[in-house]
């Protein structure tokens, strides 16, 4: 964890104006977190490498809220967090928010920097303890191994909201580049192959209708990321490929019901994914060889789709059950991964998974709170890279995930 | 049964009604620098949902609260705003979260609300009962 800190010096430097502004109480706020989980993985990888039983389930943010003067606010939020294999510290915003349309019935504004993504219910919130749902999110919508291309983006973004006499309008049009790290290029290509991962300006369109009562919601979000990637092989490598586009058209469409007792979420995504290059050859092959013919990796119309439907209960004021059960297709043309097993000799499992999951949350008190949860899951494909050449790692087709986490928010 | 007997029951009667109907009435207050004696309740929901910032004036809105276990609060997110408190809760836990809005500032009493309130240009609060305090502006909540 040092040695995170220690290569991200700058979130100190970011910090310390944050703490020198700190003269009157009024104008600069601050909130945070911290959370330490454990989790058991029957089969397959999706957690730690190393082990099934894992610890590395720590997360810490620290947030300043700032009023830069009566018009502009400015928000920021660090995070150390060390999830299975990724260990990372970032600035998961740094915001400058300046709302400059107020009318009775309509407000307008506009938003700069690290913006966080609000596609979906949960991205928004997706590491936050009190704001999330679980410890880990439905995997049919929220994946984590996509998780650099739906966390913040570097850019701008307008936004508002109007009332009418049915209900209420909120929406974003955001423009901005997601930065990414190796964690992604891990997610597309596969560890095996690894390298360099960037990427390029992203649209998003976001609106939530809301009910005059504010009983229900219904939103609908639009993004198209893209990145370009550049794997690296090494000589001794039986296998390379060839430098790449992914580019996703995502689609989010989103519901909640709120009744007193009870919520009701269901969850959307419709995801194109283009995929260009990436050619698979024998590095270092003598020119008198010939290539070997590979597996086509080239797609135009690879279409993702994923759903779910999430019911939470309150048992008490401080207890909330959570069931949920969830479907994911990697190609919606191939549900059951037969054409992707004859043509690549690969699992089938590998393209889609099943998830039916129930937890609990207990708030111990406004600032404890404890989740459990369980997972049991069919199919690989919501923890296996996009390209994915070895699939040796997640050979279990009925896999089961169980976690614990302690959390303290101020 | 006549009327003469039944007179301090109906009086007892009517008054009790008007206590009940009294105690689950809530009050918006403003600081008399924010120039507004009327607010509908869906923009009152605006303000209280994170998603006004500013008066129509372009004046800041200074955001106060009462604690989230504090009966008065309930009751207003309940009947004013028409939510249940957890939606409330987790609409700010999302917002604070994700930098989308900042936190509301929070009172213990009502008291201390109506005295931060009078003393801050710009402020909102809510109370239950009437406090006449110098520097609070009560405001009528209207329907569209």
């Amino acid at each position: 964890m040092l040695s995170c800190l220690m290569n991200n010096k700058w979130i100190i430097f970011l910090l310390l104006p944050c703490f020198a502004f700190a003269n009157e109480q009024k104008d600069l706020s601050f909130a945070g977190f911290a959370s330490q989980g454990i989790s058991y993985t029957s089969d397959n990888q999706f957690f730690d490498e190393e082990d099934s039983t894992s610890f590395n389930m720590t997360i810490l943010a620290l947030q300043a809220n700032y009023l830069f003067n009566d018009k502009i606010r400015l928000s920021g939020q660090v995070m150390y967090r060390n999830w299975g294999k990724i260990e990372s510290a970032r600035i998961d915003f740094l915001v400058a928010d300046y709302q400059f349309i107020n009318q009775q019935n309509y407000n307008i504004g506009f938003r700069l920097g690290r913006i966080k993504s609000d596609l979906g219910v949960f991205n928004s919130t997706r590491d936050i303890p009190s704001a999330r749902p679980s410890i880990f999110l439905p995997q049919s919508v929220y994946q984590d191994t996509l998780r650099d291309t739906t966390t913040s983006y570097d850019g701008i973004s307008l936004y508002g909201n109007q009332v009418f006499e049915l209900g209420r309008l909120n929406w974003t049009l955001a423009y901005g580049r997601y930065p990414v790290s190796s964690d992604l290029s891990e997610s597309i290509l596969g560890k095996e192959l690894g390298g360099d991962i960037s990427t390029e300006n992203n649209t998003q369109i976001n609106t939530t209708w809301e009910s005059i009562s504010g009983n229900w919601t219904i939103s609908f979000g639009y993004e198209n990321p893209q990145a370009f990637a550049k794997p690296i092989f090494d000589i001794g490598d039986p296998i390379a490929m060839e430098a790449g586009d992914i580019k996703f058209d995502r689609y989010i469409f989103s519901h909640q019901y709120f009744a007193e007792l009870w919520d009701f979420t269901f969850e959307f995504i419709y995801q194109d994914t283009e995929i260009k290059g990436f050619d698979l050859f024998v590095p270092y092959l003598p020119s008198f060889l010939q290539q070997p013919e590979f597996p086509e990796v080239t797609t135009d119309s690879l279409v993702n789709a994923g759903f779910y439907g999430q019911w939470r209960y309150f048992l008490k004021d401080n207890l909330t059950l959570m069931i949920r059960y969830g479907r994911y297709f990697t190609d919606i043309d191939d549900k059951d991964g037969s054409l992707y097993q004859q043509e690549t000799g690969m699992p089938a499992f590998s393209r889609y998974s099943f998830d039916l999951s129930a937890g609990l949350k207990w708030k111990i008190s406004p600032k404890w709170q404890i989740n459990l949860e369980g997972h049991f899951f069919e199919g690989t494909a919501a923890i296996s890279p996009t390209i994915k050449l070895d699939h040796s790692d997640n050979d279990e087709k009925y896999w089961q995930l169980w976690s614990m986490q302690v959390s303290y928010s101020f | 049964m006549n009327l003469k007997q039944c007179a301090p029951q109906l009086i007892a009667f009517v008054i009790s009604i008007s206590i009940a109907q009294q105690s689950y009435a809530i009050e918006i207050i403003v600081n008399e620098s924010v120039n507004l004696s009327k607010i509908s309740y869906q923009q009152l929901k605006s303000i209280y949902l994170g998603q006004q910032s500013h008066w129509p004036s372009g004046n800041l809105i200074k955001l106060y609260k009462l604690p989230s276990t504090h009966q008065t609060h309930q009751l207003f997110v309940k009947n004013t705003l028409g939510l249940y408190p957890y939606q409330f809760n987790r609409r700010w836990q999302k917002l604070v979260f994700s930098g989308f809005a900042a936190k509301p500032n929070e009172a213990f009493t009502e008291q201390e609300l109506a005295k931060v309130v009078a003393n801050t240009p710009g402020a909102i609060g809510y109370i239950e009962n009437k406090i006449t305090m110098k520097g609070v502006r009560y405001v009528e909540l209207f329907d569209e």
